[in-house]
Order: structure tokens, then sequence, then C-alpha cells
């Protein structure tokens, strides 16, 4: 028994504990009913002008239609369409920006990989066998490459958010779409507004893929270098002692024909080698093609699927709505009818006839 | 004699008026030209390095920007009807998310925001006769250093009405 009031003393608390945090969050933006709401929207301005950051640019656009969606979702709920309306206009203005810098972003990363790239090359030409300074450039090129896998990592977490935040907003953005107390045009910018976010989830995704299809080929090409240099390796070594045997034996002419031998074979090796590459080359493409139309095809059936669901809803609530007024009716009708038969019940006993219809 | 004296003394006099005259009228005209700003609610004297940004004020009816290199300036007029303490609350949560409160003082609160490009902000509320005022200043967390002198100077430079 006891255990019992415990257990329902805790809830009750943690309800009332959990409504005032959200109150206090609540609480943490200014509204465009409130007097500094055009001081705020400076500060936010200024702020971003103030951050050179793409990323970082677009994680604080990113929270600023956060908090636009909001200031929608609460102008809506006071009654105030004009101003949502407004509102919704700017939040378009906001996915815009933020698509924009977004694919800024990806561009300086692009250029800061190329950059680092031909660093390591210039460094690699410049570098001497038998230096004393190897150990530490190689020390140096540790901490680059850790500094790079940080900041990879960081780029990740930063558009894992920005994934994150442009899911939880569609799915804000559906809800106030099947409201039904939102006149059309409020519904229409909505609308357009939740087109757009998914288009440009789409360029994000097939840019994403692109990405990975180019960073996978990069890494093959360096493999293959890699594997160039090696065999090139081999062959100066096979050289350079076939020269020592060569000085040692007094058969040249034999030694020309192997040669030549050798030489053929390394021909039809290279030759192997260049078709097996370019057609390694076509399947990549035609892997990549395929993924990239894949999941715009899975992203066009979940918009689909999520356009037939708030039709079956919208449906579901007509088809309720003409229940509950058949219903109403019948209702009246049958309470018509009781009166009817009352009123006749009285007239009868008034008369002091009853009627055995 | 005696009346050449007086002529001659009422006739120093006025020139000696007439000269202090002429140097007030120099001294205005020097102040007039030394004002950065000015509105009916305040007055900023002119002050190295700081400038009105006057594209972001006209599209503002309640507030004036200012600027100076990396830092920035936004003075808003609010209505006498609000707290300080509601200001100062309307203003933290103007900063992004991660924003932190590092100094509260009576007039005057410290923000610094916790990205990885952090801004900070230094925000003083002042009283008017009908109106009060806040000026926000704005700055990169890497160059605030550099601007502490500069928001100094641009502080004492302030006039209220």
């Amino acid at each position: 028994m006891k255990l019992k009031i415990w257990l329902s003393l805790a809830t009750i608390s943690v309800f009332f504990v959990g409504n005032t945090a959200f109150a206090n969050e609540a609480e943490e933006t200014v509204t465009p009913d409130e007097e500094l709401y055009d001081t705020s929207i400076l500060i936010e301005e200024t702020e971003l002008a103030l951050t050179e950051e793409q990323m970082e640019r677009a994680l604080l656009l990113d929270e600023f239609a956060n908090d636009r969606l909001s200031e929608i979702e609460a102008t809506i709920e006071e009654g105030n369409i004009e101003e949502a309306e407004q509102l919704i206009e700017q939040y378009e203005e906001y996915l815009e920006r933020l698509e924009s810098e977004l694919e800024e972003s990806e561009e300086e990363q692009e250029a800061s990989e190329e950059e680092t790239n031909e660093e390591d090359n210039e460094v690699e030409r410049v570098e001497l066998p038998d230096s004393d300074d190897n150990d530490e450039n190689e020390q140096g090129e540790d901490s680059d490459e850790e500094n790079q896998e940080e900041s990879a990592e960081d780029q990740d977490k930063s558009e894992e958010e920005l994934r994150e935040s442009a899911k939880q907003r569609t799915i804000i953005l559906q809800a106030l779409l099947e409201r039904e107390d939102l006149p059309e045009q409020a519904k229409a910018g909505i609308a357009k507004a939740l087109e757009n976010q998914k288009r440009a989830e789409e360029n994000y995704l097939r840019a994403k893929t692109e990405k990975a299809v180019s960073d996978e080929d990069e890494d093959e090409q360096e493999q293959e270098k890699e594997e160039e240099e090696t065999e090139l390796q081999e062959e100066r070594e096979e050289e350079a002692a076939e020269q020592v045997e060569e000085e040692n034996d007094n058969e040249a002419v034999v030694k020309a024909e192997q040669k030549q031998n050798k030489a053929e074979k390394k021909q039809q090796k290279a030759e192997e080698k260049a078709e097996k590459k370019q057609q390694k080359a076509a399947e990549k493409a035609e892997k990549a093609e395929r993924k990239a139309e894949e999941k715009i095809e899975k992203a066009e059936e979940k918009a689909n699927k999520a356009k037939e669901k708030a039709q079956e809803k919208q449906k579901k609530a007509e088809e309720k709505a003409q229940e509950e007024q058949e219903k109403a009716e019948e209702k009246n009708e049958k309470k018509q009818a009781k009166k009817a038969q009352e009123n006749r019940q009285k007239e009868e006993k008034k008369n002091g006839k009853p009627n055995h219809q | 004699m005696k009346r050449a004296m007086m002529i001659t003394c009422l006739f120093l006099l006025c020139a000696c008026g007439q000269g202090e005259d002429a140097t007030n009228d120099d001294n205005n005209s020097g102040q007039t030209e030394a004002v950065l700003y000015e509105n009916d609610v305040f007055q900023i004297e002119e002050i190295d390095g700081w400038s009105v940004d006057q594209e972001a004020t006209a599209e503002q009816e309640q507030n004036v920007i200012f600027s100076n290199g990396t830092t920035r300036l936004i003075v808003s007029i609010v209505s006498k009807e609000q707290t300080i303490d509601t200001l100062k609350k309307d203003v933290q949560s103007s900063f992004s998310k991660k924003v932190e409160l590092i100094e509260d003082d009576e007039n005057y609160i410290a923000l610094l925001t916790n990205r990885k490009e952090n801004i900070r902000g230094d925000v003083y509320f002042h009283q008017g006769s009908e109106h009060q005022l806040i000026f926000t200043f704005m700055t990169p967390e890497q160059h605030y250093q550099e601007s502490k002198n500069q928001i100094n100077a641009f502080n004492e430079g302030i006039t209220i009405f």
C-alpha cells in the first residue's frame, strides 16, 4: 500500500517537474508579439555575421529555422494567422539560406581536402630518404591526420544534427498541415515549406552519395598508385640485379633477348591492368548511379506515403465528421418522434380517449 | 575726461562680451561636429573607429546599429514597462541556444556563446526620462581583448535624454 502511495507521489512529482522544465524552455524565446522581437532577430543576424565557418553558420541557421517554426506554431495556437503566414515566408527564407550555406560548406571542405592533398604531395617530393628530420616530419603528418580526422568527425556530427532537426521539422510541418482549423492559404504556405524541405533533403542525399563515390574512387586510385610504385621499385631492383649479373656474364646476346621478353611481358601486364581499371571505373559509375537513383526513389516513396497518410487521415476525419452529423441527425429525429408521441399521449389523456394505433 | 573713460570702459566691455560669444559659438559648432549619432532619446559623440550602420539602421524603428571592426553594437529603445530582469532574460534568449551568462551586475550582463566560434556579448542597460536603452556589444571571443577599449571609449561618449 505504502509502495503504491510512493509510486503515485513520484509520478505526480515527475509530471510537475516535467511541466516546469517545459515552461522554462517555452519562456526561453522572444515571441513576435514582444517588444524585443526585432532586437532578438538583429542579435541572431549579428551572431551569424560574426561567424565565419560555413558549417557553424549552417548550424546557426538551422537553430533559427527551428525558432521560427516554434513561433509559427505559437502564433497559430493564438489564432494569429496573418502573423503565422509572414513567419512561414521567413521560415522558407531561412531554409534557402541554410541550403546554400550547406552547399558552400561542402565546397569549402572539398577545397581544403584538395589543398591538404597537394601539400602532402609536395612534402613527399621534398622529403629526403636519409634525412634526420624525417621523424619530425612524420610526427607532424600524424598530427595533421589526427586534426583532419577530428574535423571530419565534427563535420559528421554536425551533419547528423542537421539531419535530425530537419526530420523533426518535417514532422511538425506535417502535423500543422493536418490541422483542420487552418485557412487554405496558410496550408499552402506550409505545404510549400514542406516540399522545399524535402527537396533540400534529396539534394543533400544526392550530394552525399556523389561525395561517397568520389571518396571511394580516390581511395582506390591511391591504392593503385601505391601498387604501381611498389612494382616499379621491384623492377628497378631486378634491373640492378641483372646489371650485376651482366657484368659478370659475357653472354650479352642471350640476356638482351631475355630483356626483350621481359619488356614484352611488362607491356602486356600494363595493358591488362589498364583494361581492368577501365572496367572497374565503369562498374563503379554504374553502381553510383544505381545508388543515387535508389535513394531518390526511396525519398520519393517516403514523400508519397506521407502524402497518402495525410490524405487518408483527412478522409477519415471527414468520414467521422459525417458519421457524427448523421448520428446527430438521427438523434434529433428520434427526439422529435419521441416528443410527437408524448404530445399525442398527452392529447389522448386530455381527451380521455386512448389511441390504439 | 570721465566721459571718455566711461565710453572706453563700455567699449571694452562690449568687445569682451562679443569675444566670449564668439568663443562659445566656436565651442558649440565644435560639439555639433563631434556627434556620431543623435535622436530624441540618446546621443553619441564621435569616437575613433566607430560608425553607424546606415543600411541596417534604416530598416529598423527601435534599433540603431553601430560597428567598429569586428565589434558590432545594437542600441535598442524599449518602453519603461519592462523590468531590467525581464530585459536581461530576453537579451540572453536572443543569443543562440548554447549561450552562458558569465557576469551579472545591476545594469550590465556579459554573455558568451558556447560554440566552435564563440561570440561575446556585453550588454548595458540605461534609463532615460521616457525610455530604457539596451546597448548590446557583440564581438568574436578571439578579438575581445582588442575590442574592450573600443567598448569603453564608446560608453564614455553616450548621452541619454
